[in-house]
């Protein structure tokens, strides 16, 4: 037990010395070369539980075929968000549009993970998993790059570690309490007991070391909710000797039945998100000028309406990267990736949006030019499986 | 050679060893086990005064349509605010009855396989209640017993069907809102099919994400489900079926998809609501179901990494048997893996407060301790009902035993031991409720206090396991 906790003091060290300025390999057909990485670099990977419809959230307002799929789903033209003259973000997302504009949000659209199926439980798992193909007792890719970089340090926050932290390096996790407090003497006879559990003892040591940082800058606090694990992402990542990358879950966003045009559940949904990063910004400080955001869902939703007035599981759909981190990429489209098409012969089966990007190779863009994990580390065991062509700004 | 430990017997198979049972149970653990499955279908004494679904889905739908009524017209007069407070106050207090009771059942019962058997196929059928499903928010309980527990001694098809017939999970799952695009219904609504229960159905409840279906499956299938709803009035109509009590199963062929379906490679005509009965019965017997049910009873009970020796013999016991219930049952504990030491299961946090419970026995059952007991279910995230997603509660052990789920077991029994410690001797229940282990014996017998003891004991990595 004693040794375990020297290795974390000398790993925190390690991670402010900034020695993983080498780290950094090369992929090939690499669109963002060349950044400086720093030693204080945070991420923040926010996973979206229930396949966000992309198309309602950055909508293709140019392309002619999106009003014939979908017309009760688009709000009014005037009240776009428009980023360019064929996309727009949905008029709830006001905080990402300003974002946008000062180069700290970066929009992908027509992306999706390996999966080509249609199920949730699937689809999170390769998300998360990062292979080609769901697999019950896989590990995550987040913690398969942690294993060979252990100098970095995560955090899931929320009542249970997600797949994407799971496996055999260990992270922490935090969720707020609602019980009193142990007394010192009883914990540490149970940190004896627990040294003997390989699964159970690294975990409870997590559990006490979490709770150390997250007092001091958490009392004040009254947020509940998602609310709560901004705040906590923020105060985490900006501690020093704290996690440089925290995982939140979002869940809600599986709209099958009514899920809105320009209000209702879905709209409902991108005010949390929206107000969420931006109070994410703010509780970081100056620590959002190092930090990136990872916004993912397992999938798109269908491109037409369906009889619901809501849409089932389809294919592709958007992720967002946000964060001050994102200016040193310099000018770039407010939306990358190529635009697939909405016409009735672009899409995928008849009914979805088709992929032009593979998540995993926008995830090693970020893991590498961000926080320096070595290109080979990630072609090797963090996604295997992924593309070789990189990642396609256009 | 197996060894039939009681302790295995009684933590991984039931909901956790009371102190001084353990020497009769030793006698013969798996007879003592097998001896609980004729009572499965047993309704604990403790149920017996409570509403039935159709009766609590007539109330919660009565309640959501009076909180409408009144916010509708504008303005909520200080009348109707108290009356509304007064419905809300009597669905709150009803709804912690039910949550306590069921967590007395599972402390008090002396079939505790048979109950665990009952939570495992009540997960399997997870149903997750809450606001946006206003109409069956009470019914949890009662969908448990009347679709699951009431189907314990009979095959799988019956307990599907039941599920499938049952006003909650249709609601659950949307189907009462999918209308056959052109039934009568569908064309003057200009609606159609919603496949999120066809699509679960085949995924999560019969043959499994790998079960060899299409797309045009899950729509075949939902087509046929078109028509299977709830007998409830709408805003602007009375119930369809006056005949029947609201709040009951409603087949409305003015909503059924007409027409032939291609299913799994067959032709099922268009027999009204049997057509889907049909297309049921046939997935209950389809081949990929008996491995995916095996697998999942082996990784609910054995290993969350299902040795697959296990999962082929409780495969083939489920086809041979034709999915006859407590044959499987049976079968899951004639299995040599069911009794390896070697293979260990994480208590949920259901299980780790139970067990707790019934490692202390003489405490009151009173509904301020009942109270105590759920609300730390909430804090540790496993509310019954609220599973958060409709493949129910998850298996693996990284999902309970994460390092903050950890610290809030701990600070629980830190609470429960504050509380009662003081009445137990811990050097005394550790032999009784754990095999052997000198390290947590030593660890005890050295507390500063009876309480500190007790939560060494209860709070030990050993207690987390279900072994």
């Amino acid at each position: 037990m004693t040794h375990q906790h020297n290795s974390r003091i000398n790993r925190r060290q390690f991670i402010q010395s900034a020695a993983l300025l080498a780290a950094a390999g090369s992929l090939p057909g690499l669109s963002w070369a060349n950044s400086v990485i720093s030693g204080n670099n945070k991420l923040a990977v926010i996973i979206l539980r229930g396949a966000m419809d992309g198309l309602a959230a950055v909508i293709p307002y140019g392309d002619a075929a999106l009003r014939t799929h979908r017309a009760a789903l688009v709000p009014a033209d005037e009240t776009l968000l428009k980023l360019d003259n064929f996309f727009a973000l949905h008029p709830a997302f006001p905080g990402l549009f300003q974002l946008q504009k000062a180069g700290e949000l970066s929009i992908v659209h027509a992306i999706a993970s390996a999966y080509r199926e249609r199920s949730h439980f699937d689809g999170q798992n390769v998300l998360e998993s990062g292979l080609e193909m769901a697999r019950p007792n896989a590990s995550g890719w987040l913690n398969r790059a942690l294993q060979a970089q252990s100098h970095q340090q995560a955090m899931a926050l929320g009542q249970s570690v997600p797949l994407i932290l799971r496996g055999q390096a260990i992270v922490g996790s935090w969720a707020p309490s609602v019980l009193p407090a142990l007394n010192e003497d009883t914990l540490t006879r149970l940190q004896g007991l627990y040294s003997d559990d390989s699964f159970l003892g690294p975990r409870l040591q997590e559990a006490i070391d979490a709770k150390a940082i997250v007092s001091a800058g958490m009392s004040k606090s009254r947020a509940t909710g998602f609310t709560a694990l901004i705040d906590a992402a923020g105060n985490f990542l900006k501690a020093p000797g704290g996690p440089n990358i925290v995982v939140l879950e979002n869940n809600g966003w599986d709209t099958h039945v009514n899920q809105g045009g320009a209000q209702g559940t879905l709209p409902r949904k991108f005010t949390e998100l929206d107000n969420s990063i931006t109070r994410l910004k703010t509780a970081l400080g100056t620590t959002w000028q190092n930090t990136v955001v990872v916004v993912m869902t397992e999938f798109g939703r269908t491109v037409r309406v369906n009889g619901t007035l809501g849409t089932d599981h389809g294919t592709a759909g958007v992720a967002f990267l946000a964060g001050g981190g994102l200016t040193k990429y310099g000018s770039r489209p407010a939306v990358l990736g190529p635009w697939p098409g909405l016409s009735e012969g672009n899409l995928r089966e008849g009914r979805d949006l088709q992929p032009t990007n593979d998540l995993r190779s926008l995830i090693a863009e970020i893991l590498q030019s961000h926080m320096g994990f070595n290109g080979q580390l990630l072609r090797d065991l963090v996604f295997p499986g992924m593309p070789m062509s990189g990642f396609r700004v256009s | 050679m197996t060894t039939y430990s009681p302790f295995i017997a009684a933590n991984r198979f039931g909901l956790g060893i009371q102190p001084g049972e353990h020497t009769s149970i030793a006698k013969d653990p798996k007879g003592w086990l097998s001896a609980q499955l004729p009572l499965a279908n047993r309704l604990p004494p403790r149920y017996a005064q409570l509403l039935n679904s159709v009766q609590l889905i007539e109330m919660a739908d009565a309640d959501y349509r009076q909180r409408i009524r009144f916010q509708q017209d504008g303005e909520v007069t200080e009348a109707e605010q108290l009356q509304l407070r007064d419905a809300q106050r009597i669905a709150t207090t009803m709804l912690r009855h039910h949550a306590n009771q069921r967590t007395a059942v599972a402390i008090e019962s002396d079939t505790p396989f048979a109950e665990r058997l009952v939570r495992f196929w009540s997960n399997h059928f997870s149903v997750t209640l809450d606001n946006s499903r206003p109409t069956t928010l009470y019914a949890g309980l009662a969908y448990e017993n009347e679709a699951i527990r009431n189907n314990m001694n009979r095959r799988f098809e019956d307990m599907l069907l039941s599920v499938a017939g049952h006003p909650v999970m249709l609601t659950y799952l949307d189907n009462t809102l999918s209308l056959g695009p052109t039934s009568p219904v569908g064309r003057q609504r200009k609606r159609g099919l919603n496949e999120n229960y066809a699509r679960e159905m085949l995924e999560l409840h019969t043959v499994g994400a790998d079960g060899g279906y299409k797309q045009a499956d899950v729509i075949a299938l939902a087509r046929m489900l078109t028509g299977w709803s709830v007998n409830l009035p709408t805003n602007t109509a009375a119930r369809p079926d006056l005949q029947t009590p609201a709040g009951s199963f409603y087949y409305d062929t003015r909503a059924h998809e007409p027409g032939t379906q291609q299913f799994l490679g067959k032709s099922y005509v268009d027999s009204g609501l049997q057509q889907a009965v049909t297309a049921i019965r046939d997935l209950a017997y389809h081949p990929a179901t008996a491995n995916f049910i095996a697998r999942k009873l082996v990784r609910h009970f054995i290993a969350d990494q299902a040795p697959e020796s296990a999962v082929v013999k409780l495969a083939q016991v489920f086809r041979d048997s034709r999915g006859d219930l407590p044959t499987l049952h049976k079968a899951l504990i004639d299995l040599d893996e069911a009794w390896d030491p070697r293979l260990q299961k994480l208590k949920t946090a259901e299980d780790f407060v139970i067990s707790t419970a019934r490692a202390l026995p003489g405490i009151p059952l009173s509904d301020s301790v009942l109270g105590i007991l759920n609300d730390t279910l909430g804090s540790l995230n496993q509310t019954p009902f609220t599973a958060p997603s409709p493949a129910g509660w998850p298996e693996q052990a990284e999902h309970w035993g994460g390092p903050d789920a950890l610290i809030k077991r701990l600070e629980f029994i830190n609470m429960v031991s504050s509380a009662v410690g003081v009445d137990f001797d811990a050097r005394d229940i550790v032999t009784q409720i754990l095999s052997a282990n000198p390290t947590l014996q030593t660890a005890i017998r050295r507390s500063e206090s009876k309480t500190q003891a007790l939560t060494l004991l209860l709070a030990s990595p050993q207690f987390q396991w279900r072994a």
